[in-house]
């Protein structure tokens, strides 16, 4: 699992340009899943037919990043942002476009980080000129703050973007084990989940799941300075049971609980305040589906550091197995 | 037979911004000459149209209503054809954002005032009116095509033309003072010579918007009239308009009471209007009434004023809302006053 | 009467029209009258909008739709006052700058009456108040009546307004176009000009072509969004307008695409990430046919695509804008060679897509 995301995090996915993160992850789908197809949207859908109901797991490849506006005279590049930034973290940050050109993101001199905001920034990539820097990077261009994957003590790691390649790591992971699955089974790759749940809400419409399960990461109540929440890093598996944007159907989080506990994988519920994932789309396409979530509990989202227990994911991914084994009602 | 509608849309097509009144004359002279023994330009600053009762020494009675219009004044010409301005005359921010303007330069050319894009807005500036100096003039034109065009110092006036609403309503731009101005040609047209009393001096002055005393009172310095009526316009009823500052829209005219105007020479108008049972309301002006009445009763020797307003709605917009038969009705209190002695005591 | 135009006659009789969101009604019939002969099928629309279909030789299974939205901002009557003036909603959002003052349409697609958007004059508002825009709650529109009774024989609670705006060509060689509604009656327009042109050679069209006339884009509802559920295309093209800064005094970086620089072919807005082979088609072939193009340098705005993209299992988008100063007014206003050039690159682009199907 842990290969899986080193990989991933070295492939550029910024929302609207998964391209070529979908066209890695078929290539290991393949071997284990009979159908993989790539929807218009750029979804990758993988389904191993099966019998009983019809369950959907989706982990969105898409990472926040940025799309180049305009080129000034200077040879400083203007962008607007990709999802959920946090300028504050991205200040004066290493960023690389998906030609491999570098530059590092720098606000006005002498903002206030109160007044942070994208209009204030540029990408400095150290042309001289509108020309120079015309030549490497164009309108429509997007990039992301460098991507990295450091060990930390004992089971955590951390590094960029972890939301979500780890849940896409967890996915191909389960993969391995489609044999023994015990449904009808599709694995969704959704795009531009972090623009606005888009890319999972035409995949579920295709697929019409009985139930849908999104995988992605969920805050903690553990950091410094953290909101109060029954969330901790190493804490296990988090079994969703609402979140901003979606509440869980209730039979299906007492289900997952029950097959957690009698498989022996260390879980806890969560409940976001703020915040939503694919799960909310998933829940509303077509005639609708029951959904659920599973979520690996992450410190520091969207920064350049993301951190999680890499037991917290090997739990998830325990779930994840073990529900595609238990034949669903 | 003169239509009041008609004559009205006519004046109002005739550009007058305040400042900019000169370039109406020759326009205006076709359109109202024929209704007047004679036309002449005052030189202090007014149109003039006498219409004579033919007796020796009779009284002389001015009805002045102002010519000119609200508007705007280019104060520079920028790249990509587009235009500062300043005002002429009271403008009303609230209305200016993407509003169509024409810029009488050496020829006529048309406009569109700038509104700021969403993107480029604070949140919450939609409640916040542009300051002038910040709005601009989309043209069309290259700086350099326009420079051949538009001078600084340029008149512009708003684009809109009269039109018709329910009934007797009409909207459009320089309602404020054309309908008045109407009222006053109207009157002259149809009146019958040997019923006049006076010698009439219908005066349509310049410069009101701006300096509130006008050209009406050069003209009336040379004029010398034993009784002027000022007719201009007031506001109409409206939500948010207190009721003592305002009349009813479609109920007649009204006479302004005002420690300033003649209350004597105001009485008989009131007598007149009963006598015909022509409907007339009254504001009460104690200090001012808002007029060229103010500077107009102290010219000269002095000159006993009356002032009779018209209900106008969204004043000083390019929308400006009357009624044709409140103006119909301000032509029939000036025809009887033409046609009476009284008047003049 | 015939109302069959083409050319500017055609976008001005289509501003002129009236069409707030949710009463299309009349703008429908107009396009309708004007397609005529041009489309195999008119494929019936539960939410008002017109589709038309014009079928290919059958070579490809592909489905593209274009699409363009009928509706413009607009009013709704509230209340009527027992002084004959009438209170409304706003539908256009709260900026009441673009409002006050001005002359509009009010009424029921069967009896339409003119109005001024009227408020107490300026004299009477408070000194201190005077760089306040007037609330929204103090606007009234004033069709002339005189009282509650008057003003109820010709409009009732529930009634649209839209505003009255003439189509003006002015500028340099008369190179711009003012009205009202030209987003999207410029896309309207285009879409009928591009049927009538390719329905004419569609022995050469390899798959069907729906041409979608929507309803509601205004609102954000997306109508298009239904559209394209009924339809189901592989391909959407959107033809709109897009707000653009390109006046004096803002930074380039703020003008996201300048007037007379050809139709601006949108990368990413607000609402959605386009599909880059699509955008990438788009582009290509203006290049190749020299027909001026740029691209959007802004993300800002949103548009049907969003709908269209998202509704069913999905939908390659590219969305091609006129970019439009003052827009969401009474006076949008557009260069006449964009207009043009976004029609040649609608018929440019059907004959390409063709070739990749």
């Amino acid at each position: 699992m842990l290969n899986y995301l080193r990989e991933l995090i070295k492939i550029q996915s910024v929302s609207g340009s998964e391209e070529k993160i979908a066209l890695y992850i078929k290539s290991e789908m393949e071997k284990y899943f009979d159908d993989c197809k790539i929807d218009a949207m750029g979804n990758l859908i993988c389904h191993k037919a099966g019998e009983g109901k019809k369950l959907l797991f989706c982990a969105h490849m898409d990472e926040i990043g940025f799309i180049v506006t305009t080129v000034d005279d200077k040879g400083f590049i203007h962008f607007a942002p990709i999802g959920g930034i946090d300028f504050v973290a991205a200040a004066y940050s290493k960023v690389v476009f998906a030609n491999g050109v570098r530059g590092i993101m720098v606000p006005e001199e002498g903002l206030k980080s109160d007044d942070f905001k994208a209009e204030k920034f540029i990408v400095d990539i150290g042309a001289k000129d509108k020309k120079q820097a015309e030549r490497l990077v164009k309108t429509g261009d997007t990039f992301a703050v460098e991507p990295s994957y450091t060990r930390l003590r004992g089971s955590r790691i951390c590094g960029r973007p972890i939301d979500d390649k780890i849940a896409c790591a967890i996915l191909m992971a389960a993969a391995r084990d489609a044999k023994s699955f015990k449904n009808d089974i599709t694995f969704v790759f959704s795009v531009q989940e972090e623009v606005g749940i888009r890319g999972s809400k035409v995949a579920a419409f295709s697929c019409r799941p009985d139930y849908g399960i999104a995988i992605d990461v969920t805050a903690t109540g553990d950091g410094h300075g953290s909101k109060p929440m029954a969330v901790s890093l190493g804490g296990g598996a988090a079994v969703k049971i609402k979140d901003a944007s979606v509440i869980c159907d209730g039979a299906l989080v007492k289900k997952m609980g029950e097959i957690a506990d009698d498989e022996g994988i260390k879980w806890q519920r969560e409940v976001l305040t703020a915040g939503g994932t694919d799960t909310a789309s998933i829940q509303m396409a077509a005639a609708g589906c029951k959904v659920g979530a599973i979520s690996v509990p992450t410190r520091y989202i969207h920064t350049a550091n993301e951190q999680i227990d890499t037991n917290d994911a090997e739990a998830c991914l325990a779930l994840v197995v073990a529900l595609a084994k238990t034949k669903l009602a | 037979m003169l239509k009041t509608k008609e004559l009205i849309e006519k004046l109002c097509d005739i550009m007058s911004v305040t400042g900019y009144e000169y370039k109406a004359a020759d326009e205006l002279k076709e359109l109202v000459s024929p209704y007047f023994d004679s036309f002449y330009e005052a030189v202090g600053g007014a149109y003039v149209g006498v219409k004579k009762c033919g007796r020796e020494n009779a009284p002389r009675l001015m009805i002045d209503a102002h010519f000119d219009e609200i508007g705007m004044v280019v104060t520079d010409i920028h790249e990509g054809g587009y235009l500062s301005f300043s005002h002429m005359g009271g403008l009303d921010r609230r209305i200016m954002a993407a509003s169509e303007v024409y810029i009488y330069g050496k020829e006529k050319i048309y406009g569109v005032i700038c509104s700021k894009p969403p993107h480029l807005q604070q949140r919450g500036e939609f409640k916040k009116l542009q300051k002038l100096d910040e709005m601009l003039i989309d043209t069309g034109y290259s700086k350099e095509a326009l420079e051949k065009i538009v001078s600084i110092g340029d008149g512009i006036g708003f684009y809109e033309k009269t039109a018709s609403l329910l009934g007797n309503r009409i909207c459009g731009r320089s309602m404020d003072n054309k309908c008045c101005a109407a009222a006053a040609i109207i009157a002259a047209a149809t009146l019958e010579k040997e019923k006049m009393e006076c010698d009439l001096y219908v005066t349509l002055s310049f410069r009101e918007e701006e300096s509130m005393a006008g050209g009406c009172v050069g003209a009336a310095y040379d004029i010398k009239p034993d009784a002027a009526i000022v007719t201009d316009v007031t506001f109409a009823r409206f939500p948010g308009v207190d009721d003592y500052e305002s009349v009813k829209m479609g109920e007649g005219p009204a006479v302004s009471l005002s420690a300033l105007t003649d209350r004597r020479l105001t009485n008989s108008l009131i007598k007149l209007a009963e006598g015909a049972e022509i409907k007339l309301q009254r504001t009460v002006d104690a200090t001012n009434t808002g007029t060229n009445a103010t500077a107009l009763c102290m010219c000269g020797d002095g000159i006993p004023t009356a002032v009779v307003s018209v209900p106008l709605s969204c004043m000083h917009t390019y929308n400006e809302i009357i009624d044709l038969g409140d103006i119909e009705a301000a032509a029939e209190i000036f025809k009887l006053a033409a046609c009476s002695a009284e008047i003049f005591a | 009467m015939n109302r069959k135009t083409e050319g500017a006659d055609l976008l001005r009789a289509l501003c002129l029209e009236f069409g707030p969101s949710g009463c299309e009604d009349r703008v429908a019939d107009l396009i309708k009258e004007n397609i005529e002969g041009s489309y195999d099928e008119l494929v019936p629309d539960k939410m008002g909008a017109v589709i038309a279909l014009i079928r290919g030789n059958g070579k490809s299974d592909k489905k593209v739709m274009l699409s363009a939205h009928m509706d413009e901002i607009g009013f709704m009557v509230r209340e009527i006052r027992e002084d004959g003036l009438i209170c409304f909603s706003s539908m256009m959002g709260p900026d009441t700058r673009i409002m006050a003052g001005r002359r509009v349409t009010v009424g029921m697609p069967d009896r339409l009456n003119r109005g001024v958007i009227a408020m107490k004059p300026v004299h009477t508002v408070d000194r201190g108040d005077r760089d306040k825009a007037a609330p929204v709650d103090e606007l009234y529109i004033d069709i002339g009546a005189s009282s509650k009774e008057e003003a109820e024989k010709y409009v009732k609670i529930g009634d649209f307004g839209t505003f009255e705006s003439d189509f003006v060509q002015f500028g340099e060689n008369g190179r711009l176009l003012k009205a009202k509604a030209l987003d999207d009656r410029l896309g309207c327009a285009l879409m009928i000009e591009t049927m009538r042109k390719i329905y004419a050679n569609k022995d050469k069209l390899a798959y069907d072509v729906y041409f979608a006339f929507t309803c509601r884009e205004e609102l954000g509802m997306g109508g298009a969004r239904c559209a394209s559920h009924k339809i189901r295309p592989d391909y959407a093209l959107v033809f709109e307008a897009t707000a653009v800064a390109d006046i004096y005094g803002v930074p380039e970086i703020s003008r996201v695409a300048t007037r007379g620089e050809g139709g601006a072919v949108s990368i990413i807005d607000k609402g959605t990430i386009y599909d880059k082979e699509l955008v990438e088609l788009v582009i290509g072939v203006a290049r190749e046919k020299d027909i001026p193009c740029q691209i959007k340098k802004y993300v800002s705005g949103g548009n049907d695509a969003s709908h269209i993209q998202r509704a069913a299992d999905g939908v390659k988008c590219a969305a091609i804008s006129a970019p439009c100063g003052y827009i969401h007014t009474a006076s949008d206003v557009i260069a006449v060679s964009d207009y043009e050039a976004m029609c040649d690159l609608a018929v440019a682009v059907l004959e390409r897509i063709d070739k990749n199907a």
